[in-house]
């Protein structure tokens, strides 16, 4: 299958994507997950063969792919902006591989007519793609990169020009569709819900590198460090330093037992607090593994309420089953088995 | 490299030699074989009256973008493609549609002899500046029309609202916030037009009498009348570095304004003049604007279907008549007179012309086009050094092909190239305008999502960039076949007596006495504005959403 080794890549005179390598198997749908900026589209354009990679290379079912051109290499990309054809029409477009390819016209047809029954727009097939919605251009993209049954399917964040609600509709149609078309999949996205509730397997890009690999629920649980954690956007981060004994950390807010790491007593440290693991009271304890602050802000969020809690210096977010008056002094305690130790 | 190499040798070598020439002489005899006033006259006269013209423009033209980008009115559509229609008008047909309305044998002259029973034309226009003046505004109004109101329409009722919420009262709002904004394209607009005006050539030749000559005029009379070739290169230059600081000008510090101003994203539908003002305003502005584009042409039309017997010394009596002689007489060839021009020969010759200035700057612009969208050193040789020609005249590249091009094959009547050559030099520059701007308007996407799908590098172009570029090429070629078929300056220096284009065949019509000649040459302008029409039919169908000729 698909195998990327050790990609290269600098851009005006910064490097831009540092050693990149991964694999992709069969049916399989792979996440990358990065910031905008940090290399994502380049690394599909160089996978696409529409770049050159300075160093590495680029393997299909172990041959080397460097030379074959982008016209060769019969892989799919769904552009960011959809890249539609404006001058041909619905049909047209997602008849445009397959006409390449020389099919014959029943055949050319059949599966263009298949393709429009899939993303359901059967009606659409002679509209001009200038005519169409956002949503309608997005299904119709995605159906041209299908249509002449590609290898691999790249997707630059497809749903990167939507409107929210919209979104969080099609993740779930590109979900099922993804799904069904049984092609090995690399979708590129900044968002991490898309990323979550479409992944087979995470790749998290960080400044060049790739800094974690995983299903979503070990990127979830143990994020590798506290870039991971914010970017993720898993909770409240909160530095101090390693205890004497192991499995405690020293913070400016009390001592916090966690599960024991491979840190050095003294070093500093870094800790995950989740909002939806804390337990609120509204008495103000000195225990461990508590902070007390005061409720800057209570916002409902449907299941729960979001508090804004501020101590001496640190702004944290906790979810209370209980609604609390801003101003009031309340403590938030973590159990020793939901603090994670982060590495920096 | 083919497009370089084309403007280098035909284009640049002429100017070098107009160079050569102009200063060979100085060098020999010294500056005092040029009398100062010989350039001073005819450069003063040309700045005057393209300021005077270009003001007249815009006093017309800005009421016009107003009414166009705020109003809806009925033919507004119409009137829009009505005032296009001017622009791509040949000079001469322009010369002679004013000739048929104004002149001493024109309808007004004859409706008023008529009316009042006198006995001379009580009008004399002709000949004077104010008939130089208004062709120029019948020329150009539609530039400023174009241009202002592009942008006008742009300008985001949003940004009135919010200055009014400020405290702005409506003169306030115009005076910083739509002034400012509109100042660009304003500024575009008037550089435009003094351009056009400072170059003017035809018309002022033909409308202006001896009297008057502009640089353009003046260079024409020193090198085909008096033979006066060092003097009319030395004219040359001066009016090359004159409009060359004006293109540069337009070019670096007008055009990259235009069209940043923010931007109206909601189409509203434009109302319809309601207030009284508003009214009064929008029938004035349209009587005047279908008086100066319509009057002219349709006389033109009408006198080339009517004769005139006026039987010579009865003045005043004259029989008046409908017939289709004058366009008979095109196809009847009198080759016994000394200063016969065979009429369909000249068409003949204008078509083919025409026909080779299409696939000339179709291909050259298509190519240059493609190297100028490549970034790096070549781009920045190509686009000023293909940009220039839009700067030199017509005339002076008229002169400098006679310079030049003085041996065989060039010289031999029979070599038909030379005609068209010139022709495409002037029309490239604003092809390659159409072709690049479409072209940057193509999204490199289209083609990356074109080779992901399969499609090689020819394909890329055959299946992607051509169908996209087919109408921009299409409204470039049928504005180079519409410019090479009225082109008059440069095919008045290399067009020999036997070899006419139809410009050039209605000139001499038209300069010589006779109700015969008169007619041919309104019946040909009528064909030359028959095609024009059509012309910018096409231009304007063609034409994207949104996007400007200029």
């Amino acid at each position: 299958m698909l195998e990327v080794r050790n990609i290269h890549k600098t851009y005006e005179g910064k490097p831009l994507l540092n050693g990149i390598s991964f694999t992709v198997a069969s049916h399989e749908l792979v996440c990358l997950l990065g910031s905008s900026g940090s290399g994502k589209s380049t690394l599909l354009r160089i996978i696409a063969g529409m770049e050159e990679p300075e160093q590495g290379s680029v393997w299909w079912n172990g041959a080397d792919l460097a030379g074959v051109p982008t016209h060769q290499r019969g892989f799919g990309l769904m552009f960011q902006d959809y890249a539609l054809f404006p001058h041909l029409t619905v049909a047209q477009n997602i008849a445009y591989g397959l006409k390449i390819q020389a099919l014959p016209p029943t055949e050319i047809d059949s599966r263009v007519r298949e393709a429009l029954h899939t993303i359901r727009m059967e009606d659409f097939a002679s509209r001009p793609v200038t005519e169409l919605s956002g949503g309608e251009q997005q299904r119709v993209a995605l159906a041209r990169a299908l249509a002449p049954r590609p290898r691999l399917l790249m997707l630059d964040e497809p749903l990167g020009a939507l409107d929210h609600s919209l979104r969080v509709r099609l993740i779930e149609e590109l979900r099922l569709l993804l799904r069904e078309s049984k092609v090995p999949v690399i979708y590129v996205t900044h968002d991490r819900e898309e990323a979550f509730s479409l992944a087979d397997r995470l790749l998290l890009l960080h400044e060049g590198r790739l800094l974690q690999q995983g299903s979503p629920r070990d990127l979830f649980l143990r994020p590798a460090n506290s870039w991971a954690a914010e970017f993720l956007g898993l909770g409240n981060r909160v530095s101090g330093q390693v205890g004497p004994e192991g499995g405690t950390v020293l913070t400016p807010w009390g001592v916090f037992a966690c599960e024991p790491g491979s840190k050095l007593p003294g070093s500093p440290a870094i800790l995950l607090l989740r909002p939806e693991d804390a337990r609120v009271s509204a008495q103000a304890t000195g225990a461990n593994n508590t902070i007390t602050g005061q409720v800057r802000d209570c916002v409902f969020l449907g299941e729960h309420f979001r508090l804004e809690l501020e101590a001496e210096g640190l702004l944290l977010q906790v979810y209370s089953q209980e609604i609390i008056q801003p101003g009031s002094t309340v403590s938030a305690y973590w159990p020793a088995e939901n603090v994670l130790l982060l590495s920096e | 490299m083919v497009p370089l190499a084309f403007v280098l040798v035909f284009f640049y070598q002429p100017l070098v030699a107009i160079f050569r020439l102009a200063f060979s002489k100085a060098f020999v005899q010294g500056l005092a074989a040029f009398k100062l006033e010989q350039v001073t006259r005819p450069l003063g006269f040309t700045v005057w009256q393209a300021l005077l013209s270009t003001l007249l423009t815009l006093a017309l033209g800005l009421p016009s973008a107003y009414l166009f980008s705020h109003f809806t009115f009925p033919g507004r559509k119409t009137l829009r493609l009505l005032t296009l229609l001017p622009f791509i008008l040949p000079t001469v047909v322009t010369a002679a549609a004013f000739n048929a309305l104004l002149g001493p044998r024109g309808l007004l002259n004859l409706g008023l002899m008529a009316l009042f029973k006198l006995p001379s034309a009580p009008i004399h226009l002709l000949n004077s500046l104010p008939a130089i003046l208004l062709a120029h505004v019948f020329y150009n109004t539609s530039v400023v029309i174009r241009v202002v109101s592009a942008s006008w329409s742009r300008l985001s009722g949003r940004l009135h609202q919010a200055a009014q919420t400020l405290g702005a009262s409506p003169w306030q709002t115009f005076k910083t916030v739509t002034l400012p904004l509109l100042m660009p394209s304003i500024l575009s607009a008037s550089l435009l037009v003094f351009l056009f005006n400072f170059s003017s050539f035809g018309v002022v030749l033909m409308l202006g009498g001896p009297r008057f000559a502009t640089l353009e005029v003046e260079i024409y009379t020193q090198a085909m009348q008096m033979l006066n070739l060092p003097l009319a290169s030395l004219l040359s230059l001066v009016q090359l570095s004159f409009t060359l600081l004006i293109t540069l000008l337009y070019n670096r510090q007008v055009l990259p304004r235009v069209g940043k101003t923010a931007l109206n994203l909601e189409s509203t539908p434009l109302p319809r003049p309601r207030k009284p003002a508003e009214k009064l305003l929008a029938i004035v502005l349209i009587v005047t604007l279908v008086l100066l584009v319509a009057a002219p042409l349709l006389s033109l039309v009408a006198r080339s279907f009517l004769t005139l017997e006026a039987a010579r010394g009865e003045r005043g009596d004259v029989q008046t008549g409908l017939t289709l002689r004058y366009y008979l007489e095109l196809f009847q060839n009198r080759t016994g007179s000394l200063f016969y021009v065979p009429p369909l020969l000249a068409i003949r010759n204008s078509i083919l012309y025409a026909l080779v200035t299409v696939v000339l700057s179709g291909i050259l612009g298509l190519l240059a086009a493609y190297a100028m969208q490549r970034q790096g050193g070549l781009r920045r040789v190509l686009e000023p050094v293909l940009m220039l020609p839009l700067g030199a005249s017509a005339v002076t590249l008229g002169l400098g092909f006679l310079v030049v091009f003085n041996h065989p094959p060039f010289n031999n009547p029979r070599f038909p190239l030379l005609i068209p050559i010139a022709h495409t030099l002037v029309a490239l520059p604003l092809v390659l305008r159409v072709l690049t701007s479409a072209l940057r308007g193509i999204p490199e996407s289209l083609r990356q999502a074109a080779r992901v799908l399969g499609a090689g590098p020819l394909h890329v172009f055959w299946s992607v960039d051509l169908p996209l570029l087919l109408r921009p090429l299409l409204a470039g070629m049928v504005f180079a076949f519409t410019v090479s078929l009225g082109e008059f300056g440069a095919s008045s220096f290399l067009s020999t007596p036997e070899m006419p284009t139809i410009p050039v065949a209605i000139y001499r019509y038209i300069s010589q006495p006779g109700a015969l000649n008169y007619g041919q040459a309104l019946a040909m302008s009528t064909i030359l504005l028959l095609v024009c029409a059509l012309g910018t039919l096409v231009i304007e169908r063609t034409r994207l959403p949104g996007e400007e000729l200029f």
